[in-house]
C-alpha cells in the first residue's frame, strides 16, 4: 500500500521565516531601518509528491517529517535538513522530494532574498485499490428436493484448483486464472459430472448447484447424481438461442425418447407436415438452416418420415437451436443453426443401453479403455415398415404401405476419445446414416401407375482436437470428410422423374479463443467447406417441384421432360474473428464480428450437351464481407435485454446448377437478420424470453417466367423473401420432479418471386405454433408428461375451375390466387408415461408414447377429386401408441 | 440377480403396454364419388386429329367425340383454335393459361362444331419444338421446348365450349421437328427409322361369360346384339390390333431419341382405354396396357343400371404418343 498524498504546512514556513528576520535586519543594520512589512516570504510554487515508503507499508501510519529548507534568491532549494525525523525511509524520502521543491523566492523590499525556512513534509497512509488479475470461484452445492447443504463434494477446475464444500455445502476457490474452465464435482459415492464457467479477471463467479438424490431401494447404491442450475447465467455465444440438455429432450412427450426431436417443440420451428421431417426456423426453407455435430456438418438431422434423428440420444449432451443472427464461427446458411453437442467421455466402467419400439432397435456402449482411452459407439435400425405392415392387417382391408410409404434406415456412430492432457483432447470419430423407401401404386390405367424409390445416405469421419491452456485460452480444431449419396426415381405414368448426386464433403474448422483483457474475450478462427458432386437428372422439368410451384397434391407432374449429368464444385474458406467487449463489470457485452467469405462455385457444363460439342464449364467467385454484431445487457439480476444484426450468404444448390433443370451461373443468395428481444427470470428457474425478429432474403433461385427463357436459364435469381414476427417462450428449468416449457411463434413468412410481383406467402409459413411441454416425476421412477400442440396450417392455392385435357384423359386444375387457403390448423395433445426399474446396477425403463390423444383429425393435405370439382382432406395418424422399453447400464 | 419385486413389476407393466404398442393405422384415402365415367351431360371425351402426326404447315382434320349426355341431348356451340402461346417454365399445366381463352392474339379460330380442320402453325417446331432462336446481338440462345416421355412435340387445340358455364377442352396433334441435342448422323438414324404415329382404333367391344366372349355391335344405332339384363355385372373386354411393325391401328413400335441415354431406341407403345356411359358403373374409369404388355386387350367391369332403358356406351383407345380413336355402343337394359 503507498500513500496517495502527503501535506506541507505554509503557515509553519511563515512562522519559521520570521525567526530568521532579526539576523536579516541586523545585516542591514548600519542601513536606515526598514520596516517589517517590506518582508515577503517565498511561495511554493511546484509541489513534488514523496511516495510511501516501501519499507513502511505494513506500519499502515501516517507520518511527518520536519524540515529545514534553505531557499536561494532564485526560490531553488540548495540545502535541507531534517530537523524532526519520522524515520529514517520517511526522512529520506522527504529530503528527496523537498529538494525538488520550486519556490517563488522570498523578497524584502521588492528584492529576492536567500532565506532559510521550516518545512513539515506529511506522509498519510491510504490503501490502494487494484484490479486483480485473477478470479474468484464461490458457490453453494444443495440438494434439490430438501433444500440442503451437501457436504464433502469436491469441485476440481480445468486450472487445477480444488475445494471441497463445507458443513454448510459451501465452497471459495480464489485467484483463479481467467478463461474458460471445466468444474468437475466428484466424491466418495458420487458419479462424477462436469460442467463449464467463464472466469474473468476480477469478476467473481456465484454459484448454486442443486443436486437430485435418487430414491433409496434395496438394491441401490448410495449415489448422488447431479444437474446443474447456474443462479450466474453461463456466457452465452449466441443471443438467442435454446439449449436443451440431453436428460431433458428424452423425457418430452412425442419424442420416443429421441432427444433431438426435440428441435420440432422450440419456439421458431414451424410443425412439419407429417412424414416430412422438414425443419422450417423462423420461415426459412429446410435448406437454409444448417445441422453441425460438435462442428462437423450433416446434411440432415432426422431420417425420411422424421421419426427417428441420425444420432443416437446416448451421444448427445445438449442440443441448440439458433434461428437466426448467429455469430461469424458459422455460415453458408440463410437460416438458423442446429448444434448438436456431443457428450465428453469421461466415464468409469462399461455403459450402454438397449432400446427396443415400434419404430426401431437400437444399441450403445461406452467404455473406459485405458486411464486416457475412451470409446463409444452406438447403432440403430428401423422395422417401422415391417410393424406396419404385419399389424395392419388387424386393422384395415387396405394396403397401408400404398398409401403410407414406411422409411427404412438405420444410423451407426463410433466415437474414440484420447486425452493428451489435463485439459487436451484428440477425438477421432464417424458417422454414418441410410434411408430408404419404396413406394408403388400400381394401377389399371398405364397413366395412373406410380411408383417412387427414393435413398439417402451419407457418411463423415472425424478428427477433433480441443485444448484448454493455461492462460485460458481455447484452441478447438475438427476436420472432417464424408461422402453423401442420394437418389430418386419415380415415375407416374408414362412420365419419368429420377434424380442422383454422390458428393465429397472436407470440412476444417480452427478456433482460438482466449481473454486478452480484463472484460474482453477474443475469438479468431477459419471455417472451411469443400464439397465436389455428381449429379444426374432426368425426367420431368418440373418435378421434384420447387417452393412456390402452383400445384395440387397428387398431381401427375408436367410431361415434358430433360436429361443431364454435371459435376460441381463449391468451395469456402472463411476466416473470421470475433470480440466480446464487456463493460459495466460485464453486465453489458457488445459482440462485434466479422465473416470474411469467398465462395467458388464451378460447374462442369455451361449449356446442355449437343451433339458431340465439348462440355465448357464455368467458375464464378464471389466474395462476401458478413459483419455480426449482438449485445447484451443485463439490465438487472433477472432482466436481460438483447439485440443482434448479421448479414449471411448461402452458395446455390448443386442440383439447381444444371445447365438443362438450373441455372450455372448462378451465385450466391443473401439476407439479413435483426432481432431485438429481452428476458426475465422469474425465479431461479423460471424464464421467460421474448424476442421480435426480421428476415428479409434476396437473389433467390426462382422458376424462369420467361415464355422464352434463355438456354440454361431455368432458374433466375430474383426471388425475394421476407419473415418478421416474435417469439415468446416460458420455461421452468427442472425444479424437482417437474420441469416444461410453453412456447409460440407468431411469424410471418412471404416471398416476391419477381421484381414488381406481389408479395405471396411463403409454401412453408404457419402464422401462429403454440406448444407446451410439461414432465412430472409421479415417484417410485413413473413419470408422467404432456404435450400440446397448436400450428396454424401450411398455405395452398385453390383450385377455383378447371378444363379437361383430352390428351391425357384427365382435367387440369386452374389456381387461384397462390397461397389463398390454408390448410385447417393442427391441434394435438400427447401423452409420456414412464417406469424406471433398477436392476442390480442397471435401469429398465419403459414407456408409452400416445400421440393425439383426443384423437383429432388433423388434416395434412387438400385433396381433389378427378374434376377438380370436390375437396376434401388427408388426415394425419389418429391416436397413436407407442411402446417401448430402454435398458441402461 | 434381478429382485423379485422388480420382475413382478416388469411384467405388469409390460401386459398393460402390450396391448397398445401396435401402431394405429389411418385411411389416409380419401373416396369421392368419382363418376367420371358417368355421362350426364354434353361433354367431349376425345379428340382426335387426321393424321394423327404431321409436319407444321399441314393440312389436319379435328373430329370431337362428344358424348350427348342422353337421347334429348343438344351439342353445345364450340369453337376450335390453334393456340401459339408457348407457357413459360414455371407453368407446370400442358399448355400456357392463355389457351384455354376464349380469344387472344395467339389463337388462331379454325371453325366450329363437332369437327374442324386448319393448317397446322408453321412456327409450330419454334413455339413447341426444338427450334429454338440461337444467339445473337449479345442475347443468348433461346431454350428449346423439351419433348415428352415419348420424344415428341405437339401443337395445342382447343375447344371453346359456350354455355351457361364455358368449358375448354384441351386436343393436341404430334407436330415432326427435328432432335434437339442429337448428332447428325443420330438425326439420320432417327429420320430412317422413325414411323408417324396413326391414331390406335378399337376392334370390338365383348361381353365375356364364362370364357365366351359376344361381340356388341358399334355404332350409334341399336342392333339385337347389344341387350344386357338390368343390374347385370359384366365383365366388358376392349380389343385392338396386335402389332408386329408400325404403321398399324394396336401398340406400334416406334424409336425415340432419348435424351438421357443420347442414343437413339427402339419402343414400343402403351395403350390405354377410357370407359364411358351414360348410366350403370364402372369399376375402373381406365384401364389398359402397358408397353411391356403384349395382350391386345384390356378388361373392365361394369354394373348395368337397374331401370331398364338405353344406355350409351363409348370406349377410347389413347396410344402414348397423342393418337385417339373410339367406338360407340347403344345398348338396351331389359
Amino acid at each position: 500500500m503507498n500513500p496517495t498524498s502527503s501535506t506541507h504546512s505554509p503557515l509553519a514556513a511563515l512562522l519559521l521565516l520570521a525567526l530568521s528576520a532579526p539576523s536579516l535586519a541586523a545585516a542591514q543594520g548600519q542601513e536606515r531601518a526598514e520596516p517589517a512589512s517590506a518582508l515577503v516570504p517565498p511561495v511554493l510554487v511546484e509541489f513534488v509528491e514523496a511516495p510511501y515508503p516501501d519499507s513502511e507499508m505494513e506500519s499502515e501510519m501516517d507520518a511527518a517529517v520536519v524540515l529545514q529548507l534553505s531557499i536561494s534568491a532564485t526560490g531553488e532549494v540548495v540545502e535541507v535538513e531534517v530537523l524532526e525525523s519520522a524515520g529514517e525511509a520517511f526522512d529520506e524520502a522527504a529530503v528527496e522530494a523537498a529538494r525538488r521543491f520550486v519556490f517563488e523566492p522570498a523578497t524584502n523590499g521588492g528584492v529576492p532574498i536567500p532565506v532559510r525556512i521550516g518545512y513539515r513534509y506529511e506522509f498519510i497512509w491510504e490503501p490502494l485499490l487494484e484490479l486483480k488479475s485473477t478470479a474468484d470461484f464461490v458457490g453453494v452445492i444443495l440438494d434439490r428436493a430438501t433444500k440442503e447443504p451437501l457436504a464433502g463434494v469436491t469441485i476440481t477446475l480445468g486450472s487445477g484448483d480444488v475445494a471441497t464444500t463445507d458443513e454448510a455445502g459451501a465452497f471459495q476457490i480464489f485467484d483463479i486464472e481467467p478463461g474458460t474452465w471445466t468444474v468437475d464435482l466428484s466424491g466418495e459415492g458420487i458419479i462424477p459430472v462436469s460442467t463449464e464457467e467463464v472466469f474473468e479477471a476480477s469478476h467473481v463467479v456465484e454459484v448454486r448447484y442443486e443436486a437430485s438424490v435418487p430414491e433409496e431401494s434395496e438394491d441401490d447404491e448410495d449415489e448422488v447424481e447431479f444437474e446443474f442450475v447456474t443462479i450466474i447465467p453461463k456466457v452465452k455465444k449466441q443471443v438467442v438461442s435454446t439449449e436443451i440438455l440431453a436428460d431433458q429432450g428424452r423425457r418430452v412427450p412425442g419424442t420416443q425418447g429421441d432427444v433431438l426431436k426435440v428441435v420440432e417443440n422450440l419456439p421458431g420451428v414451424a410443425r412439419a407436415a407429417a412424414g416430412s421431417g422438414d425443419l422450417v426456423v423462423w420461415g426459412a426453407a429446410p435448406q437454409d438452416t444448417r445441422v453441425y455435430v460438435d462442428g462437423v456438418r450433416l446434411p440432415r438431422l432426422y431420417h425420411d418420415g422424421g421419426y427417428r434423428s441420425v444420432l443416437h440420444s446416448d451421444l448427445v449432451r445438449s442440443v441448440e437451436l439458433i434461428p437466426g443472427a448467429y455469430g461469424p464461427t458459422y455460415g453458408r446458411g440463410l437460416g438458423g443453426l442446429v448444434s448438436v453437442q456431443l457428450e465428453r467421455l469421461d466415464e468409469e466402467g462399461f455403459h450402454g443401453s438397449a432400446d427396443l419400439n415400434g419404430i426401431d432397435a437400437a444399441v450403445s456402449a461406452r467404455a473406459k479403455l485405458g486411464d486416457d482411452l475412451h470409446i463409444a459407439v452406438a447403432a440403430r435400425r428401423s422395422h417401422l415398415d415391417q410393424v406396419v405392415s404385419r399389424s395392419s392387417s388387424y386393422f384395415t382391408d387396405e394396403d397401408v404401405g400404398s398409401y403410407v410409404p414406411m422409411p427404412r434406415f438405420w444410423d451407426g456412430q463410433a466415437r474414440l476419445q484420447y486425452r493428451l492432457g489435463a485439459e487436451t483432447f484428440l477425438e477421432v470419430g464417424a458417422l454414418a446414416s441410410s434411408d430408404e423407401i419404396d413406394h408403388a401404386l400400381p394401377s389399371s390405367d398405364p397413366a395412373l401407375s406410380t411408383s417412387k424409390t427414393t435413398s439417402l445416405g451419407f457418411h463423415r469421419f472425424y478428427a477433433r482436437y480441443d485444448k484448454r491452456n493455461d492462460d485460458g485460452s481455447v484452441v478447438n480444431v475438427v476436420g472432417s470428410f464424408g461422402a453423401d449419396s442420394s437418389s430418386r426415381v419415380e415415375r407416374f405414368g408414362p412420365t419419368p422423374i429420377e434424380l442422383g448426386r454422390d458428393s465429397r464433403i472436407y470440412g476444417l474448422r480452427a478456433s482460438w479463443r482466449a481473454p486478452v483483457a480484463s472484460g474482453l474475450m477474443m475469438e479468431v478462427g477459419v471455417d472451411g467447406d469443400v464439397e465436389t458432386s455428381s449429379l444426374r437428372r432426368s425426367g420431368s422439368i418440373g418435378a421434384p417441384s420447387r417452393e412456390g410451384d402452383k400445384t395440387v397434391f397428387g398431381r401427375p407432374p408436367p410431361g415434358q421432360i430433360g436429361s443431364d449429368e454435371w459435376e460441381t464444385l463449391i468451395a469456402s474458406v472463411a476466416p473470421y474473428a470475433q470480440l466480446d467487449v464487456g463493460f459495466l463489470d460485464g453486465r453489458l457485452h457488445l459482440i462485434p464480428g466479422l465473416r470474411v467469405e469467398p465462395f467458388l462455385a464451378q460447374t462442369s457444363r455451361i449449356t446442355p450437351r449437343t451433339g458431340t460439342s465439348p462440355a465448357i464449364s464455368i467458375i464464378r467467385q464471389d466474395l462476401v464481407v458478413e459483419p455480426r454484431l449482438a449485445s447484451r445487457f443485463e439490465v438487472t439480476e433477472r432482466l436481460g435485454l438483447k439485440a443482434a444484426f448479421g448479414i449471411y450468404h448461402q452458395p446455390p444448390q448443386s442440383e439447381d446448377l444444371s445447365a438443362v433443370f438450373g441455372t450455372p451461373p448462378l451465385g450466391v443468395s443473401r439476407a439479413r437478420h435483426f432481432l431485438l428481444g429481452g428476458n426475465y427470470r422469474l425465479t431461479d428457474l423460471l424464464e421467460v424470453e421474448a424476442t421480435g425478429f426480421v428476415s428479409n432474403s434476396e437473389d433467390l433461385a426462382v422458376r424462369s417466367p420467361s415464355q422464352s427463357p434463355a438456354l440454361a436459364r431455368a432458374l433466375v435469381q430474383q426471388g425475394k423473401g421476407r419473415s418478421y414476427g416474435g417469439q415468446l417462450m416460458l420455461r421452468q428449468d427442472r425444479i424437482g420432479p417437474f420441469f416444461g416449457w410453453v412456447s409460440y411463434s407468431l411469424v410471418r413468412s412471404e416471398r416476391q418471386d419477381l421484381p414488381g410481383d406481389d408479395w405471396r406467402l411463403f409454401d412453408y409459413d404457419q402464422l401462429h405454433v403454440f406448444t407446451a411441454v410439461a414432465s412430472f416425476e409421479v415417484g417410485a421412477g413413473v413419470e408422467i408428461g404432456g404435450r400440446f400442440r397448436y400450428a396454424t396450417g401450411f398455405p395452398r392455392t385453390p383450385v377455383v375451375g378447371s378444363y379437361y385435357d383430352a390428351v391425357n384423359d384427365r382435367y387440369q386444375p386452374v389456381f387461384g390466387d397462390q397461397g389463398a387457403e390454408r390448410i385447417p390448423s393442427f391441434i394435438s395433445a400427447d401423452i409420456r408415461v414412464a417406469k424406471r426399474f433398477e436392476i442390480d446396477s442397471t435401469e429398465l425403463e419403459v414407456y408409452l408414447d400416445l400421440q393425439n390423444v383426443t384423437n383429432h383429425e388433423n388434416p395434412e393435405e387438400i385433396v381433389y377429386d378427378p374434376s377438380f370439382t370436390q375437396k376434401d382432406y388427408i388426415s394425419g395418424f389418429p391416436i397413436l401408441p407407442m411402446l417401448g422399453a430402454r435398458w441402461s447400464w | 440377480m434381478v429382485a423379485l419385486r422388480s420382475i413382478r413389476k416388469i411384467g405388469y407393466t409390460l401386459a398393460v403396454g402390450a396391448g397398445a404398442g401396435l401402431l394405429s393405422l389411418t385411411g389416409c384415402g380419401v373416396d369421392f364419388d368419382d363418376h367420371l365415367s358417368l355421362v350426364s351431360e354434353p361433354r367431349v371425351l376425345a379428340i382426335r386429329s387426321e393424321p394423327a402426326e404431321a409436319k407444321p404447315g399441314t393440312q389436319v382434320r379435328y373430329q370431337a367425340l362428344v358424348a350427348r349426355g342422353g337421347a334429348d341431348g343438344v351439342l353445345p356451340d364450340m369453337g376450335w383454335a390453334f393456340c401459339n402461346e408457348r407457357k413459360p417454365l414455371a407453368e407446370l399445366g400442358p399448355v400456357n393459361l392463355l389457351c384455354l381463352e376464349r380469344e387472344g392474339e395467339n389463337l388462331v379460330q379454325i371453325g366450329e362444331g363437332s369437327t374442324a380442320q386448319g393448317t397446322l402453325p408453321r412456327q409450330g417446331c419454334r413455339n413447341f419444338g426444338p427450334s429454338a432462336p440461337p444467339a445473337s446481338g449479345g442475347e443468348p440462345a433461346g431454350r428449346p421446348v423439351d419433348p415428352d416421355a415419348s420424344g415428341g412435340y405437339h401443337q395445342p387445340v382447343r375447344i371453346f365450349v359456350e354455355g351457361p358455364e364455358p368449358a375448354v377442352t384441351l386436343g393436341q396433334t404430334r407436330i415432326v421437328c427435328g432432335l434437339a441435342g442429337a448428332t447428325p448422323e443420330q438425326l439420320g438414324e432417327f429420320n430412317r427409322r422413325y414411323t408417324a404415329n396413326q391414331n390406335p382404333e378399337l376392334q370390338g367391344l365383348s361381353v365375356v361369360r364364362g370364357g365366351e366372349e359376344r361381340a356388341f355391335v358399334p355404332g350409334p344405332e341399336f342392333d339385337p346384339a347389344n341387350v344386357v339384363r338390368a343390374g347385370e355385372r359384366l365383365r366388358l373386354r376392349a380389343s385392338w390390333a396386335s402389332c408386329a411393325e408400325a404403321p398399324c391401328t394396336g401398340a406400334e413400335p416406334y424409336v425415340v431419341y432419348e435424351v438421357g441415354a443420347r442414343t437413339v431406341v427402339d419402343r414400343r407403345e402403351s395403350i390405354r382405354v377410357s370407359w364411358y356411359a351414360t348410366g350403370g358403373d364402372f369399376a375402373q374409369s381406365g384401364t389398359g396396357r402397358e408397353a411391356s404388355d403384349f395382350d391386345s386387350t384390356t378388361d373392365n367391369i361394369w354394373t348395368a343400371p337397374t331401370q331398364p332403358g338405353p344406355v350409351r356406351l363409348w370406349t377410347v383407345i389413347r396410344d402414348d404418343r397423342g393418337g385417339v380413336g373410339w367406338q360407340e355402343f347403344l345398348l338396351e337394359v331389359e
